[in-house]
């Protein structure tokens, strides 16, 4: 199947326009559409899929442009319309959808049904209609729907389809993929259809055919057979289940040990982490009790730190005055009072008032306390020599004690800084607490892979002793059906049919593995085109695929580029191989014969490096007969250079608004 | 004289309780150990810096009296020596409340606190202390490091403008004279 052309009328944001593709002509096969994020790719890709199939994957099923069913007015219709043409083998094709859409007086637009006609032109140039009832048949003769979405890419499809791939989830999507494209489907079809397994299938249907009627002892056998086969169907299906369960078991108990590894090293990081906090715990604490020194120190000091100016200048003050050492010591003002009211002084001298002794006595009173001060500057020197003595270098200390602090602060800081090192790299936490809940996870798993293995055996067991007693009845149905004609007619087209199964299932299983290796090589050819080397990948029986780098053992985690270029590379190499079996001439090949396709994709080049566009613009026009893509404006450049000579057509997405993108 | 309780008011009542609390939790450290270290030291402060401030009467909401810090009297008693000493510096020294060097040698001995402004002008030195401690050590400190920090500069600040120039020797030659 190769594009010619798509017209698109009022389909959705695209009112008119048309574009044509490139068809390999003067090997110009690439077409490119610029259009930037929201211009309406989606919607061109789903375009392809409305003409065909009639459906889209939008929530809103209303495909009519929102301007034009604005301003439709209650007794107009107004129509969408895609016309494809295109090419399938020698047989040109033009397929048009239509749909016409009234509006209702409430102002909701309805869509009839759609109508579906298709054009068919052969070789000899005769064109004529197809009838309606064959339109939708002819379709699926060139593209079956479960097969387009391979060939029709969004942007945002690419991208989560390569998540998926990369996580394996939806691996049975490719391997549908490969069957379909490979020409795999109709030998599995086939198998299907002979499946022993199945009542409806061929073989199934002659096991209930025997004529039972002769002899009670076939129909007794038939329902042992039917029972043991039941029960074996069963057991498989347990025995698939309990496969998983090991499988995922195994995994996880895997997963689980490497990352007890990791903390091994982090049990010591714990017990370091634990010595620091102590570590730091003290250092605080010790840092407490300088802070305690400093104002204890103060404290203490204070009173002499405070007045020591000042005791010096009253000092100066008082020893500028002259007052000192004149003074009787140890006697006060009220000694003499008391002599004089005595009348006696100590020596038995009488002292009358007005006598010459009185007056002598009288003037001691001029040297003694309080009017003589002497005395009390010498105790109030004696106290300042007190506070002399008790004088610390306050300033001294507090400067020594800070820098101690200082250096016990850049100490905690250091130790801090080490702890929260640890504490990265521990990922934070109690290491001990998760290696704890990490082993007993380590042990459920195994307890799961243990317990499953007992069943597993004792249904093997089971299935074997089924699978014996199945296999007695049937030999005794087969002796007792060759007695009878008729049972012996169904016993040999069974035997035929069992002989056809087990050949198409060996042709099958050969023939996909050879394809699975095939395709694993020319993916890893074209992954390696682009990666250069480094990187390789494999799938499996089951169609997971694993990401091998060459010098690292392990899965690799793909970059955005790199899962896009394992999508690429498994689209492009199923395409590859589909197009390499048309083209041989072996026999066998043939039988895997399929249709070339285009190859419909959102090329993010921006996502790759310079090296890699090169390699993927490359790979691209090689791979696939005909090549679609679509890019950002910003990378058209970029296309240009790397494809320039390859690009038969060129289109543009404007966005005019919301509602209408113009293709030019 | 100093032989009897001794009350701080108002603000100065508050800004003694946060001099006198626990600041580092952890050594349970104070500035000052006790409202009697305050009361000793404050009018040396006050005095020094030429700061005096009026009573204070700022109102406790919850009892709707002044706030108030008391210094019991034994406490006082106790510590008389080292006050007096304080009061004898102050009154000594005090130019400005008493130009006259003769009446400022009797303020400070001869009739010492019998003039009850002189104990006045004292106390008006303590609340003015007060409020320069406060202002140097507590105010904008919030953790421990701006305690220690704050007090740091503080006798750093004391030290170069007060004591530099003080040798130990000129101390002692003085006290003996």
């Amino acid at each position: 199947m190769l594009l010619e052309s798509i017209m698109l009328e009022n389909f959705r944001q695209f009112r008119h326009g048309s574009i044509d593709f490139a068809q390999g002509k003067d090997g110009k096969n690439v077409t490119i559409i610029i259009g930037e994020n929201g211009t309406g790719k989606t919607t061109f890709a789903q375009a392809f899929f409305w003409c065909m199939y009639g459906e889209t994957e939008f929530s809103d099923k209303n495909m009519l442009n929102k301007i034009v069913a604005q301003e439709m007015t209650p007794s107009q219709e107004q129509r969408v319309k895609v016309t494809l043409k295109l090419w399938h083998g020698d047989v040109h094709y033009t397929l048009i959808r239509e749909q016409v859409y009234h509006k209702e007086y409430s102002g909701k637009v309805k869509g009839d049904n759609t109508k579906f006609e298709i054009m068919r032109k052969d070789v000899s140039g005769n064109s004529k209609p197809m009838k309606r009832t064959q339109c939708e048949s002819e379709v699926k003769s060139i593209l079956p729907k479960e097969l387009s979405r391979y060939f029709f890419f969004d942007g945002e499809r690419i991208e989560k389809m390569s998540k998926d791939i990369s996580s394996g989830k939806k691996a049975m999507d490719f391997a549908e993929a490969v069957k379909g494209l490979l020409g795999l489907n109709a030998m599995y079809s086939a198998i299907q259809h002979f499946n022993p397994r199945s009542k409806n299938g061929v073989i199934g249907s002659y096991e209930s055919s025997y004529d039972a009627r002769s002899n009670t002892k076939v129909q007794e056998y038939t329902r042992t057979i039917e029972r043991c086969k039941t029960r074996i169907e069963e057991i498989d299906a347990r025995l698939d289940e309990l496969a998983e369960q090991i499988t995922q078991a195994n995994g996880r108990k895997q997963d689980k040990s490497e990352e007890i590894k990791q903390y091994a090293e982090g049990e010591e990081l714990q017990r370091q982490k634990e010595r620091l906090q102590q570590d730091i715990e003290h250092a605080k604490a010790m840092r407490s009790n300088v802070v305690k020194t400093i104002c204890q120190d103060f404290n203490g000091a204070m009173s002499s730190f405070f007045s020591a100016s000042l005791i010096v200048r009253a000092l100066n003050f008082l020893f500028d005055k002259d007052i000192a050492g004149k003074d009787i010591p140890y006697m006060h003002a009220q000694t003499i009072e008391y002599l004089l009211k005595q009348k006696v002084c100590i020596c038995g001298t009488h002292l009358d008032e007005g006598s010459v002794p009185y007056q002598k006595v009288k003037e001691l009173i001029e040297f003694l306390p309080p009017q003589s001060i002497s005395t009390t500057i010498g105790d109030f020197k004696k106290e300042a020599k007190k506070r002399v003595n008790s004088k610390t270098d306050l300033y001294g200390r507090v400067c020594d004690n800070l820098a101690v602090i200082s250096q016990q602060d850049e100490d905690i800081e250091n130790k801090i800084e080490d702890l929260q090192e640890i504490e990265k790299k521990l990922s934070s936490g109690d290491v001990r607490a998760k290696v704890r809940a990490i082993n007993s996870e380590i042990q459920l798993c195994s307890q799961t892979i243990s317990k499953c293995n007992s069943e597993r055996d004792m249904l093997l067991q089971e299935r074997g002793r089924k699978a014996q007693e199945a296999e007695r009845a049937d030999s005794e149905r087969r002796n007792l059906t060759l007695l009878d004609d008729k049972n012996k007619k169904i016993e040999i087209y069974k035997a035929y049919a069992e002989r056809i199964y087990e050949e198409l299932q060996q042709v099958y299983i050969s023939s996909e593995a050879e394809i699975r290796n095939h395709l694993q090589a020319t993916i890893n050819d074209i992954f390696k085109q682009i990666f250069e080397g480094g990187l390789y990948l494999t799938i499996d029986d089951k169609y997971h695929i694993s990401v091998y780098a060459n010098d690292y053992d392990g899965d690799v985690e793909t970059s955005t580029a790199q899962s896009i270029s394992v999508i690429f590379a498994f689209i492009t190499g199923i395409i590859k191989m589909a197009r390499e079996n048309r083209n041989a001439t072996d026999e066998n090949a043939k039988l895997l014969s399929s249709e070339p396709y285009p190859l419909v994709m959102d090329a993010p080049l921006s996502a790759f490096d310079k090296r890699r566009i090169a390699t993927v613009c490359e790979a691209l026009p090689n791979t696939a007969e005909q090549v679609i893509i679509f890019i950002k404006d910003t990378d058209g450049s970029i296309a240009e250079e790397y494809l320039g000579d390859r690009i038969g057509s060129r289109h543009t997405f404007d966005k005019k608004n919301d509602f209408e993108t113009v293709l030019s | 004289m100093f032989d009897k309780q001794y009350r701080f008011r108002g603000r100065h009542a508050l800004r003694v309780d946060a001099l006198t609390s626990v600041f580092d939790s952890v050594s349970r450290a104070k500035l000052f150990d006790r409202n009697v270290d305050v009361y000793i030291n404050a009018p040396l402060i006050g005095f020094l810096y030429g700061r005096m401030a009026d009573i204070d009467t700022t109102k406790n909401p919850e009892t709707n009296q002044a706030y108030s810090e008391n210094i019991m009297d034994g406490t006082v008693i106790k510590f008389s020596e080292e006050l007096l000493f304080n009061f004898r510096l102050i009154m000594l020294l005090d130019k400005s409340y008493e130009p006259d060097e003769e009446a400022r040698i009797n303020k400070a001995f001869r009739h010492m606190g019998e003039d009850p402004n002189d104990e006045a002008r004292f106390d008006s030195y303590v609340r003015g202390g007060i409020d320069v401690l406060y202002e140097k050590l507590i105010e904008g400190a919030k953790s421990s490091d701006d305690y220690v920090n704050c007090l740091f500069d503080f006798i750093a600040d004391f030290n170069e403008k007060f004591n530099e120039d003080i040798s130990d020797e000129e101390f002692l030659k003085l006290c003996v004279q």
